[in-house]
C-alpha cells in the first residue's frame, strides 16, 4: 500500500524496516498521541514529567497467515486504521498555506492563489462521489486548469523565502470561495441528472404500492405504519448533491 | 429534474481562523496524499462494488458478490436473502453492509439475531469484514451510533419501546427472519415499528406452512408488493395454503428475494441421497402405539402422542406420566414390556456399517437420552447436543464429536448454524412436521465446505402417523418450491411409488383410497 510508506513519511514517522508486504514504522510522539488511542499512558508520563516512549508498529498488507503479535497490524482498505489514517492526513491537512522557493537571485514576485478540492457526493438509491478541484487567481479573477501539475512540480515551502514578495490579492480568499462555488454550481446544473429522473421514478412507483397496500385500512395504527413506510421510501430515494471541502489552501507562485 | 444541493459550509467557516492563524497550516505531501487517496477511494460510480477490493483477505464467491450486487444496484438495499441453508447468507450480509458503510449511505446498524448466533455474528463482522459491532446484552444501550448486535427478544421489551420510536437505524439486518412470518407476534410488530431506511431478511426457509406468510414476511420489507391482503387472497392464493398465478407471483418475489440454490452454484454439486427407511415396528411397540387413543391426557392431541410413540416409549411416556394414575393403566403395561426399539437398532446397525461420523437428529429430549444410553451400551461412543447448552459446552461437544465419538445426538433447537462439515451421514431418528426443519437438519453436514456426498436416512414405522405426514410434508415441500424455485430432494423419489402402493393395500375404503390418491396427485403436480 503505497499509501502507508506516503503517510508516515508525510508525519515523519521514521520508517525502520520495510519489504513488499510490509512496512515497519518508529511513531513520533504526536503520531503516537493522535493514532494510537492510549490516553491513560500519555496522561500518565505527562503527570510524571517524564517523556513517553512512542511505539514501534508493524503494518502488513498482505495477511502473515500467522496469529499477529503485539504491536503488529494488518492492514486493507476496509480496516478502521486504514480510515483513521486518512482522517488524520484530511483533518491535518485541511487548510494549507504554500510559497514557492526559487534559487534565483533576483527578487521574484508571488502571485496569490485559492486552491480547493471539493467533494461531490451524489446520493440517491445509490450514491457516487468525486473530488473537484478548482483554482482561482485572486487579483484576475481567472480559473485554472492545471494548477494541481503546476504546483506539484515546484518547490513549495510553509513559509516565505528571502527576496520572495507576494502581490496583495484583490479577492479575498472568502469571497473567492464563493466565485468558486457560483461556479461548480453551474457546472453541476448543467449536468444530465439521469440518475436523479431515475431515482424519482422508482420513488414513485414504491409510493404508489405502499398507496396499494393501505387503501382499505383507515385506521390510526395503520395511519403511523403508513408514514414510518412512506418516510423510508422518501429517504431511500430522495437525490440529493451534497457539497464540501476535502481541503484546500493559499498558494503563492511566480506563475500568473 | 435538478436536484437538490447541499453544501457543508464547515470548511468555510473555518477559513477565517485559518486565515489569521499563522501557525496551524498543513503539510503540502499530506494534502496531496489525502485528496489523492480520496480519489483512489471514493464510489466513482453508482454501479459495482467497492467493498470486495477493500476485502482482499476473503475470497467471496461469485453467487455471494452477485447477489450483494443486485441487492444494491435493483433492490435499493431491501431484500430478503434465501439462499439455501450453507451457502453464506452471512457473508452476503457482510457484504452488502460493508458496502454500504463504503458509500457512507448507513452507519446506524440494527442486527437482530437469536440470541445463541449473536457471538457468532459479532465475530464473523470483525474478523471478515473489519466492522467493529457492539454486542448488546444485559444492559443495552440502544443509543449507539454505530453497528450493533442484539437478540430479538431482548430488543422488542416493551421498556425499550419508545427508545426505538425515536430512534432511526440506517440499516436493520434480520437473521433466521422466517421468525417474523406471522404478524400477530409480538416479534413480527416490532421489527415493522422499527425506523429503518434499508432492510435485509436472512432466512433459509422463507416459508413454512402457508402462502400468508410469505405474503407477511415481504410486507415487512416491501408493503404493497403483492397489494393489500384482501387482493393478495384473491389473485394468488388457492385454498388454503397453494399459489395461483405462479408466474405473475414469481416475478414479484423476484424483485425482493434472492434465493440462491446449491446445484445451481456448485462446479462438482456434492450429491445428497436421501434413504427411506421403512421400518416394521414389534408386536410390543405396535400394541403400544394401538392403544395410546385409550390413553389421552388432557390437553394432549392423539397426534401428537403418537408421534412421540413414534419415536420412542421414552417421548410418549414423558407425557403419559402426567397423566393421573397412568401407571395402573394397560398402556403402562405395555410400555413396560417394551423392550426393544426398532428404530434404535435400525440406527444402530447403519452406524456400525458405515463406520464414519453420524449425526443423528431427534426431537425429543427423551429419546434422545435414551439413545446416548443405547448407544454407550453397545461400546459406541456418542455425545448429545442441545440448544440450552453453555456455548462452552456446546463447543464442547463439537470438538468431541471431531474426536473420539462416533454418533452425535442433537435436538433441533440450537442446531441452527452448527458447520459439521466433516460429518456426511445424517439419521433422521423422527421427522418434524416441517419440511423446511428437515432441510435445517441436512444443512448442518450438506453446506459449504463438505467435499463428499452426503447420505441422509429417514427412518418411518409402517403405517403409523409418521407414514401419513410424509404426504402432508410432501404438500409443503412443493408449496414451497412453487413458491421459490427447486428445492433439494428432501425425500428420495422411491417413496413416492412405494406409497401408491401402500395407499391401495392399507385404505380400510376406497373414499379414503380416493382421497389418499388426490393428494398425492395434488403433490406432483
Amino acid at each position: 500500500m503505497p499509501f502507508l510508506r506516503s503517510f508516515f513519511q508525510a508525519c515523519e514517522c521514521p520508517i525502520v524496516a520495510e519489504s513488499s508486504d510490509s512496512l515497519t514504522v518508529q511513531l513520533t510522539e504526536e503520531a503516537d498521541r493522535s493514532l494510537m488511542n492510549r490516553p491513560f499512558y500519555w496522561h500518565y508520563k505527562d503527570k510524571m514529567g517524564q517523556p513517553g516512549d512512542p511505539l514501534t508498529i508493524t503494518f502488513f498488507t498482505k495477511d502473515p497467515g500467522r496469529p499477529l503479535k503485539h504491536q503488529e497490524e494488518y492492514i486493507t482498505f476496509g480496516s478502521p486504521r486504514f480510515h483513521q489514517l486518512l482522517q488524520y492526513a484530511q483533518r491535518k491537512a485541511s487548510f494549507i498555506k504554500l510559497y514557492e522557493t526559487n534559487q534565483s537571485s533576483a527578487t521574484v514576485q508571488l502571485h496569490p492563489w485559492l486552491f480547493v478540492h471539493f467533494h461531490l457526493s451524489y446520493e440517491a438509491n445509490g450514491k457516487k462521489e468525486k473530488i473537484v478541484p478548482l483554482a482561482l487567481h485572486l487579483i484576475s479573477g481567472a480559473f485554472s486548469d492545471s494548477f494541481l501539475e503546476k504546483a506539484a512540480s515546484l518547490s513549495l515551502s510553509p513559509a516565505i523565502a528571502p527576496y520572495h514578495y507576494v502581490l496583495s490579492p484583490l479577492i479575498t480568499p472568502l469571497s473567492g470561495l464563493n466565485r468558486m462555488k457560483k461556479q461548480l454550481w453551474q457546472k453541476i446544473l448543467a449536468e444530465e441528472h439521469e440518475w436523479a429522473r431515475l431515482a424519482l421514478e422508482k420513488q414513485k412507483v414504491e409510493l404508489a404500492l405502499l398507496g396499494s397496500f393501505f387503501e382499505q385500512n383507515q385506521e390510526n395504527e395503520a395511519s403511523t405504519h403508513f408514514e414510518r413506510e412512506k418516510a423510508a421510501i422518501i429517504r431511500r430515494f430522495a437525490p440529493v448533491i451534497r457539497i464540501s471541502v476535502l481541503n484546500g489552501g493559499l498558494f503563492y507562485l511566480s506563475h500568473k | 429534474m435538478k436536484p437538490a444541493i447541499i453544501y457543508d459550509d464547515s470548511w468555510e467557516t473555518a477559513l477565517e481562523k485559518n486565515l489569521q492563524n499563522a501557525s496551524s497550516p498543513g503539510s503540502w505531501p499530506l494534502f496531496k496524499l489525502a485528496a489523492e487517496t480520496k480519489k483512489q477511494i471514493l464510489p466513482s460510480s453508482f454501479k459495482g462494488l467497492l467493498a470486495p477490493e477493500f476485502l482482499p483477505h476473503i475470497q467471496f464467491l461469485p453467487h455471494q458478490i452477485e447477489t450483494a450486487q443486485k441487492v444494491m444496484e435493483e433492490m435499493n438495499g431491501t431484500a430478503i436473502l434465501a439462499d439455501e441453508v450453507g451457502l453464506g447468507k452471512t457473508i452476503e450480509a457482510g457484504l452488502i453492509l460493508k458496502e454500504y458503510m463504503l458509500r457512507g449511505l448507513v452507519s446506524r446498524v440494527l442486527i437482530l439475531a437469536p440470541a445463541s448466533l449473536v457471538s457468532q455474528w459479532a465475530k464473523e463482522l470483525r474478523e471478515k469484514f473489519q466492522i467493529y459491532a457492539l454486542v448488546q446484552r444485559k444492559k443495552p444501550d440502544w443509543s449507539w451510533n454505530g453497528v450493533q448486535i442484539a437478540s430479538i427478544d431482548s430488543a422488542k421489551q416493551p421498556k425499550f419501546a419508545d427508545v426505538f420510536s425515536d430512534t432511526l437505524f440506517d440499516m436493520v439486518i434480520i437473521d433466521e427472519a422466517h421468525r417474523l412470518k406471522n404478524p400477530a407476534t409480538k416479534n413480527h410488530q416490532f421489527v415493522s415499528s422499527l425506523n429503518k431506511t434499508y432492510c435485509l431478511l436472512l432466512t433459509a426457509t422463507p416459508i413454512q406452512n402457508n402462502a400468508d406468510e410469505l405474503f407477511h414476511l415481504v410486507s415487512l420489507l416491501k408493503p404493497g408488493l403483492f397489494g393489500n391482503s384482501g387482493y393478495f387472497q384473491s389473485q394468488f392464493k388457492e385454498g388454503k395454503r397453494s399459489v395461483q398465478n405462479r408466474e405473475a407471483f414469481h416475478a414479484l418475489l423476484r424483485q425482493v428475494m434472492i434465493r440462491n440454490i446449491r446445484t445451481d452454484i456448485e462446479k462438482q454439486p456434492i450429491k445428497r441421497f436421501v434413504e427411506t427407511i421403512r421400518i416394521t415396528p414389534t408386536k410390543e411397540e405396535k400394541d403400544f402405539y394401538e392403544s395410546l387413543p385409550g390413553c389421552l391426557p388432557d390437553a394432549i392431541t392423539l397426534l401428537t402422542l403418537q408421534r412421540e410413540a413414534c419415536s420412542s416409549k421414552y417421548a410418549a411416556l414423558a407425557t403419559l406420566m402426567k397423566k393421573e394414575g397412568f401407571n395402573e393403566t394397560d398402556t403402562a403395561a405395555l410400555a413396560h414390556s417394551i423392550k426393544r426399539n426398532s428404530k434404535a437398532e435400525k440406527s444402530l446397525e447403519i452406524v456400525k456399517k458405515l463406520n464414519e461420523k453420524v449425526l443423528i437428529f431427534t426431537q425429543y429430549r427423551a429419546t434422545q437420552q435414551y439413545l446416548e444410553l443405547f448407544f454407550r451400551s453397545n461400546d459406541i461412543p456418542s455425545v448429545s447436543f442441545q440448544g440450552n447448552f453453555k456455548k462452552g459446552k456446546k463447543d464442547w461437544m463439537i470438538e468431541l464429536f471431531k474426536g473420539p465419538a462416533q454418533v452425535l445426538i442433537a435436538t433441533e433447537a440450537g442446531s441452527e448454524g452448527l458447520n459439521l462439515q466433516f460429518c456426511r451421514h445424517v439419521i433422521n431418528f423422527d421427522l418434524p412436521w416441517n419440511p423446511m426443519k428437515l432441510e435445517q437438519r441436512i444443512g448442518r453436514v450438506h453446506r459449504y465446505g463438505q467435499n463428499q456426498d452426503v447420505y441422509i436416512y429417514h427412518l418411518a414405522y409402517k403405517q403409523s402417523v409418521e407414514d401419513r405426514m410424509l404426504s402432508l410434508l410432501y404438500e409443503k415441500i412443493n408449496l414451497f418450491q412453487t413458491a421459490i424455485g427447486k428445492l433439494d430432494d428432501i425425500l428420495d423419489q422411491n417413496w413416492i411409488e412405494e406409497h401408491v402402493k401402500d395407499a391401495f393395500q392399507t385404505s380400510k375404503s376406497v373414499g379414503e383410497w380416493e382421497v389418499k390418491m388426490q393428494n398425492l396427485a395434488a403433490v406432483l403436480e
